[in-house]
């Protein structure tokens, strides 16, 4: 089979399971476009050839036994470098830990591995999944497959640069104020935060341990989904994690919104007119259109303004992020990049009361917003901002220019969030929405992300460098 | 509306506090975006009456089960 690629995950599963592709193809496949491509997209820090072959040839040979294990089983997957794997270094994209060694397999591992999945090799991070694209650093940020020239978004800018490659049909990354969910908007992906505590953070290098979660970067919204059945899960050794069963939310792909009730959170990106691009705007409308034409109830919301979400968020992140660096900044500093720096520093410049301030607020908006979800099962919002930017626009110095996050108000309240493609704007650069839902309803947030995306049907549509035209 | 932006004394007393020794290209950027983040925190204090309760509220660790079931014994024993 040719273009492997193509097939995206569901797909290579169901082959996989009735025999008729090889986990040893299927990741030969990918290998080879992974070697080939990412002297361009720069998405990998390092690519296990070996350790992946040989792990396909022991899942080819557990399937030819009839030791099938389910939908992940010789699926390769790419992981943030800020996540640990037994044996392997986990640089988190800095200077500061470029040889520390991971002694155990993190959680995220351990369960995709029980699961049968295949690690094809380590994804570029922005530095401790916070820096921004810093050609500083040793590795250097990852190019964006719809052009090179563009940024990522990150910080899981190498899992979003890896999946829209094709170069591996799932990535995780990690989220604490939309690290997950910004490079799959601007790199055209489906990109799930789900709920604080899902999925285990044991073994992932901290940044901001109240708000951080992992989540699955994929193609598809099924994809997504079977990753996530793999992930999700209780686990006694993360004080956050949550007893709570994993669900099969694959099903919901074929559910419909048939009676949900459906909020938009215009106030957002109506309050901040500058702070959205127009195009932007236009796709939460057009998402918006499409639920509404598949039979939800639409109705309007409105919660506090996003710069109070934002703000909660930020001073909270700043202040964790600057409790577990506080010793190599003050030992290490010169060992940071200009970007890690300058988004690390605010934390060492608020006051206890700023950061129970933050806290207090944060309590208030997640009141706010579980009553406006009493009447909703799901809120649409904004995105992004818009579409990626110029890598070269983003110099050190412009994260702190109070530049707005739509992704964040939700790792504040610790709800499921994901980003859902809804095709390219004239420059063919994708465009995105966010769907958010209750605490722990994943399935109904895959509902309504399947919708949209079977309307929409952009699923075809490839960047040239992953078409083979670059 | 977000604070001034602070004095370089002002600010080095701040730096000097969290321990850290910036560069002056470091020390001015950051003084330069300090604007931006009492922007953020000035939008955390909002009305609130003295009785309100704190995000967080803390709940003292249950005792084990293994610890009341001894407790239970020993209550027991007693009678």
């Amino acid at each position: 089979m040719s273009e492997i690629w193509k097939l995206g995950l569901a797909e290579t599963a169901r082959l996989i399971e009735t025999r008729e592709i090889s986990p040893v193809e299927v990741v030969d496949h990918y290998l080879d476009r992974a070697n080939a491509l990412n002297p361009a997209v720069n998405c990998y820090v390092r690519i296990e050839d070996d350790s992946a072959r040989a792990s396909a040839k022991v899942a080819e040979a557990e399937i030819m036994a009839g030791r099938y294990k389910g939908a992940m089983h010789g699926i390769p997957y790419a992981l943030k470098d800020i996540i640990d794997v037994a044996g392997l270094p986990t640089t988190n994209g800095s200077r500061l830990t470029l040889n520390d060694i991971a002694t155990e397999d993190s959680a995220v591992v351990e369960r995709l591995s029980a699961a049968g999945s295949i690690l094809l090799g380590k994804a570029e991070t922005q530095e401790f999944a916070i820096g921004g694209p810093d050609f500083s650093l040793p590795h250097g940020p990852a190019r964006n497959p719809w052009d090179l020239d563009r940024f990522t978004g990150g910080s899981s800018s190498g899992s979003g640069s890896a999946v829209a490659a094709a170069t591996v049909p799932l990535a995780i990354g990690t989220d604490t104020g939309g690290s997950v969910r910004t490079p799959s908007a601007y790199c055209g992906l489906v990109g799930m935060k789900p709920t604080y505590g899902r999925i285990s953070r044991r073994g992932i290098t901290q940044q901001a341990y109240s708000l951080e979660t992992a989540g699955p970067m994929t193609w598809t919204v099924k994809d997504n989904a079977i990753a996530l059945e793999a992930l999700a899960g209780y686990d006694r050794l993360d004080p956050a994690s949550a007893d709570i069963a994993p669900q099969a939310w694959s099903m919901a792909v074929d559910m419909g919104v048939k009676a949900m009730k459906i909020g938009l959170v215009r106030n957002f990106h109506e309050q901040e007119p500058d702070g959205f691009s127009d195009e932007i705007v236009s796709a939460f409308e057009l998402a918006a259109k499409v639920l509404k034409d598949a039979g939800a109830e639409i109705v309007e919301v409105e919660l506090s303004p996003l710069r109070h979400y934002f703000a909660a968020q930020r001073v909270i992140m700043y202040g964790e992020a600057a409790a577990f660096h506080e010793d190599d900044f003050r030992s290490n500093l010169h060992l940071y990049g200009p970007y890690a720096i300058e988004r690390f520093l605010p934390g060492f410049l608020l006051t206890a009361a700023d950061y129970v301030q933050a806290s207090r607020r944060r309590g208030e908006l997640i009141r706010e917003l579980k009553e406006a979800m009493c009447e909703v099962d799901l809120l649409l919002v904004v995105g992004a901002v818009g579409a990626a930017p110029l890598i070269k626009g983003i110099e050190p110095g412009s994260l702190l220019n109070g530049t707005l996050s739509a992704n964040a108000p939700f790792n504040l309240t610790g709800s499921p969030a994901m980003i859902v493609p809804t095709g390219l704007n004239p420059s063919g650069l994708p465009l995105a929405v966010q769907i958010v839902g209750r605490h722990f309803d994943e399935f109904s947030v895959y509902q309504a992300a399947q919708v949209i995306e079977t309307a929409v049907g952009c699923r075809n549509m490839y960047p040239e460098i992953t078409a083979g035209k670059c | 509306m977000p604070s001034e932006t602070i004095s370089r004394e002002e600010f080095s007393v701040l730096v000097d506090r969290a321990g850290l020794k910036l560069d002056e290209a470091q020390f001015e950027a950051m003084r330069g975006s300090y604007v931006h983040i009492r922007a953020l925190t000035d939008l955390l204090r909002v009305p609130r009456s003295r009785k309100t309760e704190g995000a967080h509220v803390f709940h003292a660790p249950m005792p084990s089960a293994d610890k009341q079931s001894a407790s239970a014994d020993t209550s027991i024993s007693k009678e």
